[in-house]
């Protein structure tokens, strides 16, 4: 318990920098909806006090179960750089490659052991997703392959 | 009501291709329901996208079935891992795994399925009869009546919500400024948008929710311990069919449980925003205290009364959203998604403008809850087995590919993929911040609506905030959102009294 309360990545902690967060927002929405017309200010105004009257309200009553030790923040960092690269992929190559590599990218990093097997699985249920979008549902996916099964 | 549109939609449910996705959705969901990590959330979030491309008929019954039958999966692995499958079968893990220690796995099961078919009937018989009639009495609804519903939803879902109210009030904030993103209702002004023109027209429902709900889950798993283990738990527990039949003394023993459970839960399920979890401990609390110590070792009592509950808040939770327009729940927000995806417009017009739909979607959850009953005690051999095989790192991927994939398909573009992963991240961060999710869906929801039916109270009333307090239902409604943002003080107070010695 004690532990719980004095580590900064836990417990109240954690909750004070979220009600910071919170009074940055809501002095950031008041100086936005500054410039606005009064009939599309008027309701994100009162947003910004009621956020900044909540920032105050967190930091005096903070909770205790927010919790962020036993992340991996390797494995976040990695999943994010992951999901980039595949919405390049995306918008460039097409939905099939994206997909292929979204889902051994993801299995890897989740711990599952490359090798011929993931790709085989990989393979196996990206033609899958594009059989049913594609094909059944007739939902046109972008992708060399997957233009096979909207033809 | 509309009898003949009843009838005719319940002769439609049982034609061939409705039934077969209702069943499908019952199986499905039992199955994503029993395994850990998944729900009928994400679950929903991933098939939304999916059913845009199918006709109302089969979408909706497979919608129905999935949401009918994952809660209820929940408690497979509740009774015989001690792992709940979803968050509403946390009480059943307490005495049902006490009672699969006891030997007794099979009559536990048992318990909860004609647990979760009694209530989960019982509940769908309270949105067949109530939501027409709630809906007929909302077309003489005036904008002062929308507004101080939509506050009042809001305000039951931050003053009823498990945890730390100023949390709830804060994702309740969050949501609504997500909502303001985009041109005004009002005036048409763009705010929010720093000049980018995929954001005038506001940010999509689906993706969102896609990102709260699927992707969130991948980060969990991408940021939690790398294993290739598949989930296990206690040995593996022989279950006979036999043992999973109640006798008549039992089902007569639980009756009274149930009859209270599903009122609380039913009660629960119609408030928009109180939320399942509300339901579960407070139909857990009044079992504890009837049985007292005995509770929490092996009662049978014990798992009839949470799984009744949560299984009652189920169908009524549509109630709000097919009657008002006004989503239940977060998931009877992916349920409005879908509603919109199909070209229909929830709310009172939705029984009188396409009655065929309407109460397609209410005989289906009448006849989910009555398939889970055979379904549930066919599955409940198989599915502890499956849970054991699935691989979660597998698991990831194949619901990372499937969000990837849905919020692309919503509108052809790209621009889904980033605002699911955007609201991925921000789902995860909620999750580890112990934020609560409903509070932000409802008011992301309910904020255009919010705003537009103040601007027409006011432009109907001259400029006069008394025209709220002035009509009757209205202001009834206020005062209760008054009560209900209250009463988290009042909680704080009362423990804090008690905790004073003497």
């Amino acid at each position: 318990m004690t532990q719980r309360r004095l580590f900064a990545l836990s417990g109240h902690w954690l909750d004070r920098g979220l009600s910071l967060v919170c009074l940055a927002l809501g002095a950031g929405v008041l100086m936005i909806a500054k410039g606005y017309p009064t009939s599309a200010g008027a309701l994100p105004m009162i947003l910004g006090w009621l956020l900044m009257g909540c920032g105050i309200g967190l930091w005096l009553f903070p909770g205790k179960r927010a919790d962020m030790r036993n992340v991996r923040i390797g494995g976040l960092l990695w999943g994010m750089a992951v999901f980039v690269a595949v919405l390049w992929l995306f918008a460039s190559l097409g939905a099939d490659v994206a997909l292929f590599v979204l889902f051994v990218g993801c299995a890897v990093l989740s711990g599952y052991p490359p090798g011929l097997r993931l790709v085989a699985t990989a393979l196996l249920f990206v033609i899958l997703v594009g059989a049913i979008f594609g094909g059944l549902l007739g939902v046109p996916l972008p992708g060399p392959v997957f233009a096979l099964f909207s033809a | 009501m509309d009898y003949s549109a009843l009838l005719a939609a319940g002769a439609h449910a049982f034609s061939l291709w409705p039934l077969l996705s209702l069943l499908a959705g019952v199986s499905l969901g039992l199955v994503v329901g029993s395994i850990p990590g998944l729900n009928d959330t994400i679950t929903l979030a991933v098939l939304v996208p999916i059913t845009f491309a199918l006709p109302s008929n089969i979408a909706f019954p497979l919608l129905v079935g999935v949401y009918c039958s994952a809660c209820f999966g929940g408690a497979f692995p509740a009774i015989l891992l001690k792992i709940p499958g979803t968050a509403s079968s946390v009480l059943t893990a307490v005495d049902g795994h006490a009672m699969t220690r006891q030997g007794r796995a099979g009559q536990a099961l048992g318990i909860a399925t004609y647990s979760s078919t009694f209530a989960g009937t019982l509940s769908a018989l309270v949105l067949i009869f109530f939501a027409p009639i709630l809906a007929q009495y909302a077309l003489r609804f005036g904008p002062a009546e929308y507004f101080a519903l939509c506050i009042l939803g809001l305000s039951t879902v931050v003053g009823m919500g498990a945890g730390n109210a100023m949390k709830s009030a804060l994702a309740c904030l969050l949501g609504l400024l997500v909502a303001m993103i985009g041109m005004s209702p009002e005036s048409g002004y763009p705010r929010f948008t720093s000049g980018n023109f995929w954001l005038y027209e506001g940010l999509p429902l689906t993706p969102i929710l896609i990102g709260l709900f699927g992707l969130s889950v991948v980060f969990e798993m991408l940021s939690s311990e790398r294993s290739n283990a598949r989930d296990k738990g206690a040995d593996e527990v022989p279950v006979r069919f036999a043992d999973m039949l109640l006798p008549w003394s039992m089902v007569r023993r639980l009756l009274p449980t149930w009859l209270n459970a599903s009122a609380l839960g039913n009660l629960v399920g119609v408030l928009p925003g109180a939320g399942m979890l509300v339901a579960i401990y407070m139909a857990y609390e009044r079992v504890r205290r009837k049985f007292g110590e005995r509770c929490g070792q092996g009662l049978p009592e014990g798992i009839a009364a949470p799984e009744a509950a949560n299984n009652s808040v189920v169908a009524s939770s549509m109630v709000p959203l097919l009657s008002l327009g006004i989503p239940g729940n977060s998931t009877s927000a992916l349920f409005l998604g879908a509603l919109l995806i199909q070209g229909l417009r929830p709310g009172p017009s939705l029984f009188t403008d396409t009655p065929d739909i309407a109460y397609l979607i209410v005989i289906c959850f009448l006849i989910a809850n009555l398939a889970m009953f055979p379904l549930g005690l066919l599955l409940a051999r198989i599915i502890p087995n499956m849970i054991r095989s699935v691989p979660r790192a597998l698991l990831a991927a194949a619901i990372a590919c499937l969000c990837f994939t849905g919020a692309f398909a919503i509108g052809n573009s790209v621009f889904g993929i980033m605002v699911a992963v955007a609201f991925g991240i921000i789902g995860f961060m909620f999750n580890r911040l112990q934020v609560p999710l409903s509070p932000f869906i409802l008011a992301l929801v309910l904020a255009p609506v919010i705003e537009r039916a103040f601007f027409q109270s006011m432009s109907l009333s001259g400029g006069s905030v008394a025209y709220f307090v002035t009509q009757p239902l209205s202001a009834a409604m206020l005062l209760f959102t008054l009560i209900f943002m209250v009463w988290p003080l009042g909680k704080l107070i009362i423990r804090r009294r008690r905790q004073v010695p003497g």
